[in-house]
């Protein structure tokens, strides 16, 4: 048996972050010293075995499920996400990741809606618009590259949808949101639109080795 | 130098020999009087009777002795005295004798020029040389310019009579052209500056000011044909002027001044001129005017742009209005064909008046597709019109003729963007083709394959070529069966199956039929024939798809063959052995999907002249409580009657959808293939380029559009075959 499956007596919510925060740190650093692809394709490989190996104990040996979105409030009363963008990040993350089910890559839409609320809240200007654009216009899950880039999207843009740049990458989902905004003409600016703040999304992928 | 330091040379000295030569102390006067004597003889035409010798003696002597200087200035004056006289006659000369005189004075002077540098020659090329002075002939032209042509009173007389000559020329005079040829040439013997300044440059501005003028009357007066043929006219006239009489450097120089005045500064009033401008000629086809056009513009900056431009935007005007016309979409062979017709017009045209031009062939090109594409149509429609050609088009046509017809449909198809659209609609079509056996010619469908396989690769055409294969194997594999079966089948009706492969035909859901008894038989004994010499396949009856050939004995005796469908077939059966069936009966027994039935009784029913059976109530439509009967005062003038289905030919609106769906999903796999073999070679890409290079890698085949790729993307991203870098969210890294 690997230390991973140990079960200490609390596995609570802040012992699953913290294995959670342990793996991501661990395939981080993986990634960043060797650079073959082969090796970077067993980091990641590594870290999606550990990450399965965890929800699988999750889903066995804890409540916590039954409860995600309380013990989500929680862990983000007790955790210092003001501060520090890169916790948030990874925080982030970690809520696609608890909400997963069965072993699904995906999200329910509902389940995403409701969690966004509960933590993008006063970090998202157009966070109504887009819970209610999302509510009504997406029938599939949601996946966890889309999820990843809701957040990008929200600390890139401006309630004017300014920053946002078509030629962006960015998904569907969102780009058809911003068709949806332009449409109800919620933003009479949008000749401004320039490329996304950069600059900050740097300084938190940068940050991320100081948290090992 | 070698042996000097063995044989030592005495050295000789050897006195020169002096002579003392006394000079007389009137020696130079002396001479100078005999040379100038000479020269004043050698100007009225007195030579004859001096010695060349004596001369040049003296001359030389002169030089020799130091006199040079004397020698020259002395020239210079008698020269100029001379000339001077000489100008005075010129000036005095009346009207039209002055250029005469002036040309006479001017061979007179060359003429003594000549003689007078052959005596002079020593001094030309000794004292000149050395003392840097301008030889002889050059002084002579100069004194002569000096003198004559710079002359108050010649000059602007010169000039004006000179102008004067060509203006009345260009207004149809004759004019001494042999004169004008020897004065231009005397100035230009007097170097570039003297011919430019005092001619070249005010003619230059004389004749601008002259076209100006005239363009501009003509242009008040005259079409736009007129006026180019006027404006080539000149251009060719100016052309000829300057090889008759003017310095060969003048050409680029005059024509320059032709086409600034008469085609650049008029050129868009040319080209839009109502009624007789480019998109009239065009329109009209008048390749001469035309070529004209092209032939002058091309002359002046931006003159074939204009042209190009003008084109273009009539092509894509006419191009636009074609293929949105609704009239025409009603008929897209008539559609087709006036496409084909469109292209060659302005094939014809860029071939006879734009010399075949690259940059003309091009902006065809670009506007056929611009406008081809605008109608989402215009693929089912190319597909139908080659369906037409290949089905009855075709008949009696030479081969040749076949291969043209064929390469033009292609010519199409290069602009096409959605040619999988195409592929879609000429597979159906070549199935109706293959199945009905009304394909024309086996070699025509062949070639086209040949072609689109050229065009678009081998994947494009392998399901079509499965096509052929199965028609073939279906053959064999029907002899087949009736070499092992045909003695115990015995007088039951013949049957011909096509096995086709599941795949490479368009998929139709297809609820097999209820076939009559005597058929159904049969039908069972090939399956086992072919299922016993293929393992492990499936057998599905088509019969929405089959046709048969039915013998009908009518009421009085009238014998028939019928050429139905195998629906049609299964109904007909049926009366046999009943002479009344509602259709409730025949829907019952036969099992034909309702849509398919009515139709199939509609034709049998309601079609004058091939309405076989009789229904009532007599109406056009067919009614679910309509009773049919045999109509047993059948007759047709043919032995043969072929009863067709009422089928649309074009898609109705619901099969439009249809198939276009089917298109997008089949593009799916495509897409996400493309990104993966990018993504496999280059690792890692950003957005933008992912976006273009699938884009270009997927053009032969369909326009893909940047948000479908983008969802593929992300379906990639999803089955982890592709994933966003943590740290440019813009990149996506391929992972093995």
């Amino acid at each position: 048996m690997e230390s991973s499956s140990f079960v200490p007596p609390r596995f609570d919510i802040f012992e699953i972050y913290r294995r959670y925060c342990d793996i991501m740190s661990r395939a981080y650093e993986f990634g960043n010293e060797r650079c073959l692809p082969n090796e970077e394709y067993q980091s990641a490989k590594f870290s999606r075995e550990a990450l399965s190996q965890l929800l699988e104990l999750v889903e066995s040996k804890s409540q916590i499920r039954f409860s995600v979105f309380e013990e989500i409030y929680k862990l983000m009363m007790r955790l210092d996400l003001r501060a520090d963008f890169s916790e948030f990040s990874r925080f982030y993350d970690f809520i696609f990741f608890i909400c997963r089910e069965n072993g699904q890559k995906n999200i329910t839409v509902s389940r995403a809606i409701m969690t966004w609320r509960l933590v993008l809240a006063g970090r998202f200007q157009l966070l109504n618009q887009w819970c209610s654009f999302v509510e009504k216009n997406q029938r599939h899950n949601i996946s966890a590259d889309t999820w990843r880039q809701v957040l990008a999207f929200s600390r890139c843009v401006q309630d004017n949808l300014e920053g946002y740049d078509p030629e962006g990458a960015w998904p569907v989902l969102i780009d058809d949101f911003v068709d949806h905004m332009y449409r109800i003409g919620c933003n009479d600016t949008h000749n401004s639109l320039c490329s996304c703040c950069d600059s900050d999304e740097r300084s938190f992928t940068d940050s991320l080795p100081g948290l090992k | 130098m070698m042996n000097s330091s063995n044989q030592k040379k005495k050295n000789f000295q050897i006195e020169a020999f002096k002579h003392k030569v006394v000079v007389d102390p009137k020696f130079a006067d002396k001479t100078w009087k005999i040379l100038e004597h000479a020269i004043h003889e050698i100007y009225n035409h007195n030579a004859s009777g001096l010695s060349f010798e004596e001369l040049y003696r003296n001359a030389y002597n002169m030089v020799l002795h130091k006199f040079g200087e004397k020698l020259y200035s002395g020239l210079v004056a008698t020269m100029t005295f001379h000339l001077q006289d000489m100008a005075k006659s010129i000036e005095a000369a009346q009207g039209g004798s002055f250029l005469e005189e002036l040309n006479r004075k001017w061979t007179d002077h060359n003429k003594a020029l000549q003689m007078i540098r052959d005596i002079l020659m020593y001094m030309d090329r000794t004292f000149i040389q050395t003392n840097h002075k301008t030889p002889v002939h050059e002084l002579g032209l100069n004194l002569w310019r000096d003198n004559v042509i710079h002359s108050s009173k010649i000059q602007t007389r010169l000039l004006d009579t000179l102008l004067e000559l060509i203006f009345r020329e260009r207004t149809g005079e004759v004019i001494n052209r042999g004169l004008m040829r020897n004065v231009i040439k005397m100035l230009m013997d007097l170097g570039p500056l003297v011919y430019q300044e005092d001619f070249e440059n005010p003619f230059l501005k004389v004749s601008a000011d002259f076209y100006r003028a005239e363009s501009q009357e003509f242009i008040e007066c005259c079409d736009c044909g007129d006026y180019l043929k006027k404006a080539e006219r000149r251009l060719n006239e100016e052309i000829e002027r300057v090889s008759q009489y003017l310095d060969a450097k003048s050409e680029t120089k005059i024509t320059n001044v032709v086409e600034e005045e008469m085609i650049a500064s008029h050129m868009l009033r040319l080209v839009h001129m109502d009624n007789s401008g480019l998109v009239n000629m065009l329109i009209d086809d008048k390749y001469e005017d035309l070529g004209r056009m092209y032939n002058l513009f091309r002359r002046v900056p931006n003159g074939l742009l204009t042209i190009r431009e003008v084109m273009t935007s009539h092509l894509r005007e006419t191009g636009k209005q074609l293929v949105t016309d609704p009239e025409k979409l009603k008929d897209p062979v008539e559609f087709v064909q006036c496409l084909l017709n469109e292209k060659d017009k302005y094939d014809k045209i860029i071939n006879l008046a734009f010399s075949n031009d690259k940059t003309f062939q091009n902006a065809l090109n670009s506007s056929f597709e611009f406008f081809i594409n605008l109608n989402p149509r215009s693929p089912e429609f190319i597909s139908l019109f080659v369906d037409e050609k290949l089905r009855k088009g075709l008949k009696g046509v030479s081969e040749e003729d076949v291969e043209t017809i064929l390469d033009k449909v292609m010519m199409l198809f290069r602009y096409l963007q959605e040619k999988d659209v195409f592929e879609k609609y000429y597979k159906q079509h070549l199935a109706k083709r293959l199945l009905s056996g009304k394909t024309v010619s086996d070699d025509a469908e062949r070639s086209l394959i040949v072609k689109l396989k050229t065009e678009c690769g081998y994947q494009f055409t392998s399901k079509l070529e499965g096509m052929f294969t199965d028609m073939k194997t279906s053959q064999d594999t029907m002899q087949g069966f009736y070499s092992a079966y045909g003695a115990e089948l015995g007088d039951s009706p013949t049957l011909v199956v096509q096995v086709l492969t599941t795949g490479s035909w368009p998929t139709q859901s297809s609820i097999t039929c209820n076939l009559p008894a005597e058929m159904s038989a049969l039908c069972e004994k090939f399956r086992s024939y072919y299922l016993g010499t293929h393992t492990g396949r499936r057998l599905s009856w088509q019969t929405n798809m089959g046709t048969a050939d039915l013998k009908a004995i009518f009421g009085k005796g009238q014998k028939h063959e019928l050429n139905v469908s195998t629906y049609q077939m299964c109904v007909l059966m049926l009366f046999n052995t009943t002479d009344r069936l509602s259709y409730r009966d025949i829907e019952q027994a036969t099992e034909i999907p309702s849509a398919d039935l009515k139709r199939c009784l509609q034709s049998l029913a309601c079609v004058k002249g091939k309405n076989v059976l009789r229904k009532e109530p007599m109406s056009k439509d067919i009614g679910e409580e309509d009773v049919f009967f045999v109509n047993d005062k059948f007759t047709s003038k043919f032995y043969k009657v072929k009863i067709g289905t009422v089928v649309a030919q074009k898609e109705s609106e619901p099969e439009k959808q249809e198939t276009r769906q089917r298109v997008e999903e089949d593009r799916k796999p495509q897409i996400e293939a493309a990104i993966v073999r990018i993504m496999k070679s280059r690792r890692v890409l950003d957005h933008n380029n992912i976006i273009a290079e699938v884009t270009k890698q997927l053009q032969s085949r369909f326009l893909a559009n940047p948000g479908e790729i983008k969802k593929r993307i992300e379906s990639l991203i999803e089955r982890d075959f592709l994933e966003r870098d943590s740290a440019d969210r813009r990149l996506y890294r391929y992972l093995a």
